[in-house]
């Protein structure tokens, strides 16, 4: 039996308990399996939830990610509303017309956001190539480019 | 009859310039190499290829329909080829996982899933989950609904 006190908040049963949320599956809307939640994050201020902080396991950076970036939450997992760029690292760039470019061996994000600003690029033997993020087309299993990268004055050379 | 230089103006492409191109799906997925390309052999027209996936590995015969471009690297596809959900984790849509992906079943003639063949350690065989329970098939698959909305069985 709990007694309940409040006035302008969500009711008891509207809400769930954030303990559970520990260590659930963090998805993105696609599926990818971004980590678990290790900790959850509040303002100090207006005690509202302000983030998680993802685990990914053994060898791989933590992630927090902003509330703002939350599709949906629920006692199995938090479902991400979007596809978190800084984990493209290490896929296969391919132009438009399928040539493989090479892989990503960094990511520069537009600030904290998930906009990516541009990418640098690698193949063996070869120099690595930045490419501005207003180039990619789509990212999927491989960052595609647009038909515009193969323009001579796109390159750019580290 | 059509002369050589109206070929040329066609940009009319060869068996050369397709057979062993990497085949790519709308997802950026190498599936394979271009291993036969299909002609029907009363309109002589391209009906489709037949993608080597490697050493091992069950070819895959995609339809004309399904190519979008054939480019100097590669051969493109407007779609994922439902096959590839094999070996996918299955989560409701509040991401409780399901089960992997087994095996699954196509509508004749489609690259729709009719059925999949799920099986997880909660199930005691593998559970057949409808295609039309899925909602988006991703990195993983998605279904409609929460488990207990959907009635799997325990």
């Amino acid at each position: 039996m709990i007694e309940v006190l409040y006035d302008k908040s969500a009711p008891l049963e509207k809400t769930f308990n954030a303990h559970r949320l520990l260590g659930s599956k963090v998805l993105s809307p696609e599926g990818l399996v971004v980590g678990r939640v290790k900790e959850i994050r509040i303002s100090p201020d207006d005690m509202d939830v302000e983030g998680i902080i993802v685990s990914r396991g053994w060898f791989k950076n933590t992630i927090y990610i902003g509330k703002n970036y939350f599709k949906k939450l629920s006692q199995e997992s938090l479902i991400l509303s979007i596809e978190p760029t800084i984990l493209i690292e290490g896929r296969e760039v391919i132009n438009f017309e399928g040539k493989r470019l090479g892989k990503i061996t960094r990511i520069e994000r537009a600030d904290t956001t998930n906009a990516i600003r541009q990418i640098v690029i690698k193949r063996m033997f070869h120099q690595e190539v930045v490419i501005p993020g207003k180039f990619i087309q789509g990212i999927g299993k491989s960052v595609i480019l647009k038909e515009s990268y193969d323009k001579p004055e796109a390159v750019q050379r580290t | 009859m059509i002369n050589l230089k109206q070929f040329n103006e066609l940009n009319a492409i060869t068996s050369d310039d397709v057979l062993g191109k990497e085949v790519i799906d709308m997802n950026g997925e190498f599936l394979g190499v271009v291993e036969t390309l299909f002609i029907h052999p009363q309109n002589i027209e391209v009906i489709g290829i037949q993608i080597d996936k490697g050493f091992l590995r069950r070819g895959l015969l995609i339809g004309k329909d399904h190519i979008e471009k054939v480019t100097p690297h590669a051969v493109f596809l407007k779609i994922k080829p439902a096959v590839s959900v094999k070996g996918m984790k299955v989560f409701d849509s509040d991401g409780k996982d399901i089960g992997t992906v087994m095996g699954l079943s196509v509508k004749q003639g489609t690259n729709e899933i009719d059925n999949l063949a799920v099986s997880s350690p909660f199930f005691k065989k593998k559970v057949n989950i409808a295609g039309d329970l899925i909602k988006f098939i991703g990195y993983n698959v998605f279904l409609t609904d929460k488990r207990e909305n959907l009635k799997l069985p325990d």
